[in-house]
């Protein structure tokens, strides 16, 4: 048995993790900066067609937001690989013909928020901003950071409960 | 707000601030690097290595004379599951309980913490993800344990752990009232955003939010920390159990499961305050998808995050601390033979339920054919004729192998896996008892549409591919 000093076992973790973090940020962002809203969808990482069903004060007076499919394309989620903790980002859906200026506007009425809830018919996500306003229309979402990578999100999703 | 970490990245086109993410496993690895050997607690000495865990009996016999006739809750435990609940109850500082899938690792989790509550010790149990601590909060509530609360967000949406959820309890409990109340308020006015015509209003109705959110947070402040003291069980995940409601809180018994799928750091969010843990796991699946390590930008080895804490605390301590489950509930002898094998010394013993089931045997009255005599069928598709398909051109193009670039679809495997669900069908076997399952999002949808009747006993596995 050699014991492990800790302070330097806390110091090289916390080296470590700093590349990590830099590690899984970069990956997302390249993800989400190469490919369309529609790829995005077939590899599970995104929910296009989505329209706001109701909007509530959740825990931490954080606002919630349940989100389902629009009517018109179905009544059930496609397959997806939305969990809850993730954040996603929900933004309104503009064509692909959109000028430039009308999808940085877009990109500016947007939120930014984590899943905290999720069922075949819908999905609930906590908003991130305390006062944003709500983007209307037509939406969709796409996941930013994915739970499923250890670092990643649970921090956030705890934060939701428990900062003030 | 959320604290800003200083990191930040772009987004499509904006710019996205990189909160606090790490930042409770930062704090608390801090928090350990700064500790002066005085404020270091035995549970940390042992941890690391500066003194020796107190001796429990090795001897399962002997251990059983000393900790006395323990009275059993569930009359299903077998002896591997006694033995290391009995362990588990006798030692001071750590227990490993080392279950293979299939072990009744959960159920034994469950005995030992009603043992455990039985005794009037407070507990506080995490788990990694927000599924593995919903299905302890699910079973503990099947005993009637009602006071526990679970923090953070429920993913499954079951009443029984819903009513535990932090969410329900700030509304349904005494003091919740006042909190309510407030909560009320503020939907009305959100509601009336939407009425608004013009900016001013907006701005009018959004500085009253503001006063009523400060107010609710104080209410509910007060709230949250009476039920925390109030129960005897908290459950969060690890990083939940980093939330400063917490921080005050001491508990005699941290309980982890899965901890071989948790970082080391992660652990220690729950574990600073700890005098015992107890950690449930299996260190032979697969630890923590750790990003950096393939990445050839980074200039230090990161693979050193995937030694989670069940590895390090048997490297450093031996066998003498841990307990392993044996006997498996899930799989028929053969499918058992190969891991066994490989990675469990051969130690794996198949129930009597299980060890010759076979999909014939199916109470329902199933035929038996060549498909449903065997437990395990391999199909070969080598030579060529099942070519995969990446699932995006577009993607190709923009030449990333990132995640995307890697989703496969191969319409030939699934046409034999349709022929293959047809025979069984056919045989007898219901189509709800029949599960698929594939790496790839792209292969998921393509059978969604190839088996559209076959859809109920479909799961979904989110990729999760390791190079």
């Amino acid at each position: 048995m050699t014991p492990t000093d800790i302070a330097t076992f806390a110091t090289r973790q916390l080296a470590l993790l700093d590349r990590e973090l830099a590690a899984e940020l970069s990956s997302t962002a390249q993800l989400a900066s190469q490919s369309s809203p529609a790829a995005l969808q077939r590899a599970g990482l995104a929910i296009l067609n989505l329209c706001i069903s109701a909007q509530r004060m959740g825990l931490g007076g954080k606002t919630v937001l349940d989100l389902q499919l629009d009517s018109a394309i179905g009544a059930e989620l496609p397959e997806h690989g939305l969990r809850v903790g993730d954040i996603v980002g929900v933004r309104e859906q503009v064509g692909g013909a959109a000028k430039r200026k009308e999808k940085a506007e877009v990109e500016k009425k947007g939120v930014d928020a984590v899943v905290v809830k999720c069922t075949p018919a819908g999905l609930s996500v906590a908003l991130n901003q305390e006062e944003a306003e709500v983007p209307a229309g037509k939406l969709w979402m796409w996941v930013m950071l994915l739970f499923c990578g250890m670092i990643e999100t649970a921090v956030m999703e705890a934060d939701f409960v428990c900062q003030y | 707000m959320l604290r800003i970490r200083g990191e930040s990245f772009v987004v499509g086109w904006r710019l996205f601030e990189s909160s606090n993410k790490l930042n409770r496993m930062n704090q608390s690895m801090t928090r350990l690097s700064k500790l002066t050997p005085a404020e270091q607690s035995t549970f940390i000495q042992v941890l690391f290595g500066h003194s020796r865990p107190t001796p429990v009996h090795q001897d399962s016999a002997k251990l059983e004379d000393e900790t006395g006739a323990m009275e059993w809750i569930s009359d299903s435990l077998n002896d591997s599951q006694r033995d290391a609940i009995r362990f588990a109850v006798a030692s001071s500082e750590i227990a490993l309980i080392h279950g293979p899938p299939g072990t009744g690792k959960t159920h034994t989790l469950i005995e030992l913490i009603l043992q455990l509550l039985k005794k009037g010790l407070k507990l506080l149990v995490c788990g990694p993800s927000n599924i593995s601590v919903d299905n302890i909060v699910e079973r503990l509530a099947n005993h009637k344990v009602t006071d526990m609360v679970r923090f953070g967000h429920p993913a499954r949406l079951l009443p029984s752990v819903v009513n535990h959820s932090l969410d329900v309890l700030t509304k349904t409990s005494d003091a919740a009232a006042l909190v309510q109340d407030v909560r009320k308020e503020m939907d009305e006015k959100q509601a009336s955003i939407r009425k608004t015509r013009n900016g001013r209003e907006r701005k009018a109705i959004y500085a009253d939010m503001r006063e009523l959110r400060k107010e609710y947070r104080e209410r509910e402040r007060g709230c949250i920390d009476n039920l925390v003291r109030s129960s005897k069980v908290v459950l969060a995940t690890l990083h939940g159990a980093g939330g400063y409601q917490l921080r005050n809180s001491s508990f005699d018994v941290v309980i982890i499961d899965e901890v071989s799928q948790a970082l080391e750091a992660q652990c220690w969010v729950p574990l600073l305050s700890a005098k015992k843990a107890i950690l449930a796991g299996d260190h032979l699946q697969l630890p923590p998808t750790i990003k950096s390590v393939n990445s050839k930008s980074m200039d230090v080895d990161t693979s050193e995050l995937e030694v989670t804490l069940f590895d390090r605390l048997l490297e450093l301590h031996g066998p003498s601390i841990k307990r392993m489950l044996t006997t498996q509930y899930r799989m028929h002898e053969k499918i058992m033979r190969f891991p066994s094998a490989e990675l469990y010394e051969s130690k794996l013993v198949a129930a009597e339920s299980v060890r010759e089931r076979l999909l014939k045997d199916l109470p329902y009255g199933v035929q038996a054919t060549d498909d449903t005599r065997e437990p395990l069928v391999f199909i070969d598709t080598q030579g060529g004729d099942f070519p995969e398909k990446a699932e995006d051109e577009e993607v190709g193009k923009a030449g990333g192998k990132g995640m995307l670039g890697d989703s496969k679809s191969n319409d030939m495997e699934a046409a034999l896996v349709l022929q293959h669900v047809r025979k069984l069908v056919e045989a007898g076997v219901r189509a709800e008892d029949i599960g698929i399952i594939t790496p790839y999002n792209a292969q998921v949808s393509y059978c969604e549409k190839v088996f559209p009747k076959h859809r109920y006993g479909m799961k979904y596995a989110r990729p999760l591919t390791r190079d």
